[in-house]
């Protein structure tokens, strides 16, 4: 992926923005205060002064004061200040300022303090000065003014704009730096990231993501990325299971039913013979559409669609019915099935679903248990946690068959000669799932407990 | 019985046709659920069998609308629906069964005849009989023969709907919603075990057996012909 189509490298960019707007307001802040107060510092200088001739005045009247005047003008460099002293009719009396610009504005001059920049043209140079201007009238009419160069001021501005203009570019092209080179970074690491993806799809899921060192948010992302390749492979693998079982186990019962159709249909026979053979493949179709349901049960189980429209179910009394429907059952095959009805257990579900579930425990037990055998079903309340139990003496599940046994269509071997489609597991496992129960099977030495636990 | 079939799909509309009218009854199709209400609300007929996806009106609001105009016609609900609680809604729309697709044609006709018995019930007079086997529903006791036979509660049920229904064909599914209120698919012959019991208490050595197993279709308990 091209750097600059990086959601990293935008936001760099969209930062580095941000940061100059910020570093904009930041130093013009700056350079508007500090001419601010230099300039205010300048007034200050300048009333002063303008205070103390005003006084000299006062005290010594106006020959003293030119004279004054004269003398602080020719210690210029000391005084760094530009004087003018005029009377009421415009005449310069002292100070070497031009009176053009001052004239100008001395009607606006008055007993307060004025201030105002001009730019004027010394005496002796030919060149302009900026100038900082005072202009104060004494009480004789007469009006002093004096006026301080603030080229330096105006350097100081230049000076500070381009320090300002500097520290912009900079600080930018250091922002564009830093999100170019850290997206650079991110980009290296999701690129790993990308191309472990990639060979996870070419490989159908089978390979993972190489998990990064450092545990940090890129370890946390690979190793859920990784959670959720091995559920897609083995969703994957599952349904392949699934539909290649699923086209193993129905060929042969519609083969079957196909063949003794077709083979009744050679010649002619006679109608109970006919009648026969249509019951049978009744018979066959009924198993299949069994088969059928089951699948199509387990599967919105797993969806989770049957969510909706839950009731409270009182297990107790649920398995106390159940019970009592496959008793009879269990008898017939000479299996003893216990059950002693317990106190009220409550859990929230689908009544038939959880019916269901039950039902295909007990059909279990009672089908794998062989004769004089025992069944016990129990309904316990541990820890705030309902559970339902079977247990039998049947042959059991391996430890290492427990899960693979929850799979449709799984059948142990051994139990590949009785009658059985490999859903019933499935089914319960689905439905526990949908009740956010767990299913737990173990060894009873002999044969299998097996909770739902809720 | 006159039946009224409101079903969209014109193959299973046909077979059901055929195999009703075969079973002795008169049906009329109708294959949209406007003129379907129509033809039902004239309430000449015994029983509806009412498609829940129709084209113009869905099945639930034509029941909805017949019962609104007090016709209490029997009605089971056909669907393709198949859920535990499409079931629920269906019945609580006022249908009186509820079958779902694909269904076998035995239960749909076992399911029809049961209707029409729930329709009209018996006189209540305490005592169901069937050739020489009387139940007495307020003392519990059966006999045969004048003889008692000692049945256990959920038999007693068992026996009690198969009488209430008797010379009908009765579904495993029927007996086991209906005897012992459950609602799901045993895998196994579960309901044969207790029909099978219950035949050795009133049939066991008797020259004229009641109880009889329909192949592929349940149980029915008859008049010794």
């Amino acid at each position: 992926m091209n750097l600059v189509n990086t959601t990293v490298f935008k936001l760099a960019l969209g930062f580095s923005a941000v940061f100059a707007i910020l570093a904009v307001v930041a130093f013009g802040a700056v350079y508007i205060i500090t001419l601010d107060e230099i300039g205010a510092q300048t007034d200050r200088e300048l009333e002063l002064e303008i205070n103390y001739l005003e006084s000299q005045f006062n005290e010594k009247g106006i020959e003293s004061l030119s004279t004054l005047i004269n003398q602080r003008e020719q210690h210029g460099q000391f005084f760094r200040y530009y004087y003018a002293l005029t009377d009421s009719d415009n005449q310069r009396l002292a100070g070497n300022l031009k009176l053009v610009d001052i004239i100008s504005q001395k009607n606006s001059v008055t007993q307060k303090i004025t201030f105002y920049d001009d730019t004027i043209w010394l005496n002796d140079h030919h060149e302009a000065n900026h100038l900082r201007l005072a202009a104060k009238k004494l009480p004789n009419n007469n009006v002093v003014i004096i006026g301080q160069a603030s080229n330096s001021l105006a350097e100081l501005r230049e000076h500070t704009f381009s320090a300002v203009l500097i520290a912009l570019v900079v600080t930018l092209f250091l922002a564009l730096f830093m999100g170019t080179y850290m997206g650079h970074q991110v980009m290296a690491r999701i690129n790993r990231i990308d191309q472990g993806l990639a060979t996870a799809i070419s490989s159908h899921f089978k390979k993972n993501l190489p998990v990064p060192k450092q545990a940090d948010e890129f370890q946390a992302l690979t190793l859920k990325l990784n959670t959720m390749l091995a559920q897609i492979e083995s969703l994957i693998s599952g349904m392949r299971q699934v539909t290649d079982n699923i086209a193993h186990d129905l060929r042969s019962p519609l083969t079957r039913m196909r063949n003794r159709l077709e083979v009744t249909l050679l010649k002619p026979r006679d109608d109970t013979e006919y009648r026969e053979v249509m019951a049978q493949a009744i018979e066959d179709c009924n198993e299949l559409l069994k088969t059928f349901n089951a699948l199509l049960s387990i599967a919105q189980a797993e969806s989770g669609v049957r969510r909706d429209n839950w009731q409270t179910i009182n297990l107790a009394s649920l398995v106390d019915e159940l019970t009592e429907l496959y008793q009879a059952v269990a008898e017939d095959k000479g299996l003893t099935l216990r059950w002693q009805k317990t106190a009220d257990v409550y859990i929230d579900g689908n009544p038939s679903l959880i019916a269901q579930a039950i039902s295909n425990l007990l059909e279990n037990a009672i089908k794998y248990t062989p004769e004089n055998g025992q069944i016990q079903i129990q309904v316990l309340h541990q820890n705030d946690q309902p559970i339902i139990r079977v247990c039998d003496t049947g042959p059991g599940i391996p430890a290492q068959d427990r899960t693979r046994v929850l799979e449709r269509f799984q059948r142990l071997d051994s139990a590949r000669s009785s009658k059985g489609n490999g859903l019933g597991l499935s089914l319960v496992n689905a439905v526990a799932k949908l009740h956010q129960a767990s299913l737990h099977l173990a060894d009873n030495h002999p044969g299998l407990i097996i909770d739902i636990r809720f | 019985m006159h039946i009224l079939l409101i079903e969209d799909d014109k193959d299973a509309a046909a077979y059901l046709v055929k195999g009703l009218t075969e079973s002795g009854h008169l049906v009329d199709h109708e294959a949209n659920g406007k003129t379907g209400l129509g033809q039902a609300l004239t309430g000449s007929y015994d029983v509806l069998l009412v498609d829940r996806m129709l084209p113009e009106l869905d099945g639930l609001s034509i029941i909805a609308a017949i019962r609104a105009a007090k016709i209490n016609t029997p009605t089971l609900v056909l669907s393709a629906l198949g859920e535990v609680d499409d079931r629920v809604q269906g019945l609580k729309a006022g249908g009186d069964d509820y079958l779902t697709k694909p269904y076998a044609f035995s239960e749909l006709l076992a399911r029809v005849e049961a209707l029409t018995r729930r329709a009209h019930p018996e006189q209540q007079n305490n005592k169901l009989q069937l050739a020489d086997l009387e139940m007495d529903l307020l003392r519990h006791k059966v006999t045969r023969a004048g003889k008692t036979i000692a049945l256990q509660p959920r038999e007693f049920r068992l026996l009690e709907y198969l009488l209430r229904h008797t010379g009908q064909v009765v579904s495993r599914t029927m007996l086991l919603e209906q005897v012992w209120d459950v609602n799901f698919d045993p895998q196994t012959n579960v309901i044969d075990v207790h029909i099978s019991r219950l035949r050795n208490k009133i049939d066991k050595d008797q020259e004229h057996p009641l109880l009889h197993t329909i192949r592929g279709a349940g149980y029915s308990l008859r008049e010794p012909s």
